[in-house]
């Protein structure tokens, strides 16, 4: 291998390069294109949506795709389209949020556990009393306590959801504390944060990462669950989960409620993914070696 | 310069918390400093255990470690790492001794920014330039990610890190073991020659004894966990019956079946079992005792 190159090729230490990234990486593109696009629509939603997504015309029930109702209406005569370009905020702002909330306290209870031996029965009992609950059972009194908000659907998703994150993040910082280059480091006078952040966490990533985006998806399908109990989204408000459970008896009506939002969620999921694997790549300077 | 006093080291083990391993039992060790003892023994029998105590990175269970006067385990968690730098650790295993997400060069740098209040000052560039020039590395290598390294490069690296700040202390366990016997060479005479430049004192931990012949100007025996015999020329002319089996020309040369002497209690000589010279008198635990140039833990001697 070239010997030059090796400084350009670790990503992290030149910035600039992201561009040369982008261009020889199509599947990171493909990835981001769709991510970022899924989120332009449904942050400019009240541009792009031709009608009110709560706005109903009963005489136009089940109406079929025509140019003022792009994807047809459902049974409440209500444009799918504008429903779906809205649906994207609250689903994809409540998974993205809970994914994020759920691997930071993952990541703090994991690396902790795995790092103190003292603190780990503690805390990986605590994580057993949250993983013996079914989801449900735990969200429950969540939104019963919160109500059915955005926040009460983010708190419910995440207090049943950090558990798994923390029992994968300590089994990482398990392997990763045995190395030689921990107890070296400690020998050499580290304190205790500096071997967790910059020696125990870099060496996490590829699970972290691995975890963060199937969950991802996972946590839309929740949203979905939840909705179906008559806890998640409220009627009016639309989203994407809601809408594939509501559009399943109308399948043979108008298949564009279910279809449509189900098209959205594989296209979000099968984004983050794409990004995920491809960010857990490039962020592991082993692969450099196949990458040219 | 560095003295254990005492040591011994149990592990419990996880399981059952009633059961203990004892992986190192009164143990009395003194290096000076610039001097190097090796430290040879079988596999297990305690000899990175006591490296790792005298690096204070696990407490022993009884005994003290005192490094210029002081106890380590007197002093408060962060006086202790403010003199950290003076011990360092190259390990066995140095495709692990290295974060396989930074570079080398972090790497090699890395005491430098755990210490950066009383090392501020230093250039990092122009330090990096000397440690590797110091162990024989090219600046495209200390560029370069571990896993791209070979393990002598590696351990060159590991060398680097372990000089970077000039220690006191430096434990060596078992630095060549893992390596080529062609690069083996080459590390050693690195070692030998950085160490008589900073004169810090070094465990050579081994378990080959033409190396801790080389290396040592002191050699200690290890069995089970207690050091039998210690001195400068032991290996020449040794007078443990376990230092005479280790250096006898022929390894495989098994130690005839003998009849007990009696029932062995807990608290007898270690080598009891298969020593060729024993007497009812092993039954009762030898002390160390001084025999002119050496210490030696047996009964025969006394």
């Amino acid at each position: 291998m070239d010997t030059g190159n090796v400084r350009e090729m670790n990503p992290l230490t030149q910035l600039n390069g992201l561009w040369e990234i982008l261009r020889s990486n199509k599947t990171l593109t493909v990835g981001l294109f769709i991510f970022i696009s899924l989120c332009l629509i449904t942050v400019l939603a009240p541009v792009i949506a031709p009608h009110d997504p709560a706005e109903q015309t009963l005489e136009l029930r089940f109406s079929p795709p025509s140019f003022t109702y792009p994807l047809g209406t459902d049974q409440f005569g209500r444009c799918i389209f504008s429903r779906i370009v809205y649906g994207g905020q609250i689903s994809l702002a409540i998974a993205v949020i809970s994914t994020i909330a759920c691997v930071l306290i993952g990541v703090l209870v994991g690396t902790y556990a795995g790092y103190y031996q003292k603190l780990d029965a503690v805390l990986m009992r605590t994580t057993d009393i949250f993983l013996a609950f079914p989801a449900i059972v735990l969200a429950l009194p969540i939104i019963a306590i919160v109500g059915p908000t955005p926040l009460g659907i983010i708190l419910a998703i995440l207090l049943p959801g950090w558990a798994k994150f923390a029992r994968v993040i300590r089994s990482s910082t398990l392997s990763v504390k045995s190395n030689g280059f921990i107890e070296a480091s400690k020998a050499a006078g580290a304190s205790d944060t500096h071997i967790l952040f910059r020696h125990i966490l870099p060496n996490c990533y590829g699970p972290i990462i691995e975890i963060a985006t199937l969950g991802l998806g996972a946590k839309i399908i929740t949203i979905t669950s939840l909705g179906f109990l008559g806890l998640g989204v409220q009627p009016p408000i639309p989203e994407w989960g809601t809408m594939i459970n509501q559009g399943l008896p109308l399948l043979d009506k108008t298949p564009m409620i279910a279809l449509s939002a189900g098209i959205m969620i594989v296209l979000f999921v099968l984004a983050t993914n794409l990004i995920g694997s491809e960010l857990r790549t490039i962020l592991d300077p082993r692969s450099d070696t196949v990458a040219i | 310069m560095i003295e254990g006093i005492g040591l011994t080291k149990n592990f419990i083990s996880e399981n059952n918390r009633k059961k203990h391993t004892r992986a190192i039992e009164d143990v009395d060790i003194r290096i000076d400093k610039g001097e190097t003892l090796a430290l040879i023994g079988e596999s297990g029998c305690g000899k990175s255990t006591l490296g790792r105590i005298l690096l204070n990175l696990i407490p022993p269970s009884q005994g003290e470690v005192l490094f210029e006067g002081q106890n380590l385990a007197k002093m408060t968690p962060s006086e202790l790492r403010a003199i950290r730098w003076k011990f360092q650790i190259v390990s066995q295993h140095p495709d692990s001794a290295l974060n396989p997400r930074w570079t080398v060069a972090d790497s090699i740098l890395e005491p430098f920014r755990i210490h950066s209040k009383m090392t501020g000052g230093r250039d990092q560039k122009r330090e990096l330039e000397r440690l590797i020039d110091l162990v024989g590395l090219e600046p495209e290598q200390a560029a370069r990610f571990p896993h791209q390294l070979s393990g002598g490069e590696l351990q060159r690296a590991v060398i680097a890190r372990a000089i970077a700040l000039d220690p006191a202390f430096i434990v060596c366990d078992e630095p060549t073991s893992m390596l080529d016997v062609s690069i083996q060479a080459s590390i050693i005479r690195l070692l030998q020659a950085r160490q008589k430049e900073i004169k810090c004192g070094c465990l050579f931990i081994t378990h080959d004894i033409q190396l801790a012949k080389i290396m040592g100007d002191r050699i200690a025996v290890m069995l089970d966990g207690q050091i039998v015999e210690e001195g400068a020329g032991i290996l020449d002319h040794p007078a443990h019956p376990f230092t005479q089996k280790i250096v006898s020309p022929d390894p495989h040369e098994t130690v005839p079946e003998l009849v007990p002497v009696c029932n062995c209690s807990s608290r007898a000589c270690s080598y009891l079992p298969s020593c060729p010279s024993r007497s009812p008198l092993c039954n009762s635990y030898p002390k160390m005792q001084e025999y002119g140039d050496r210490r030696v833990r047996c009964h025969l001697l006394s």
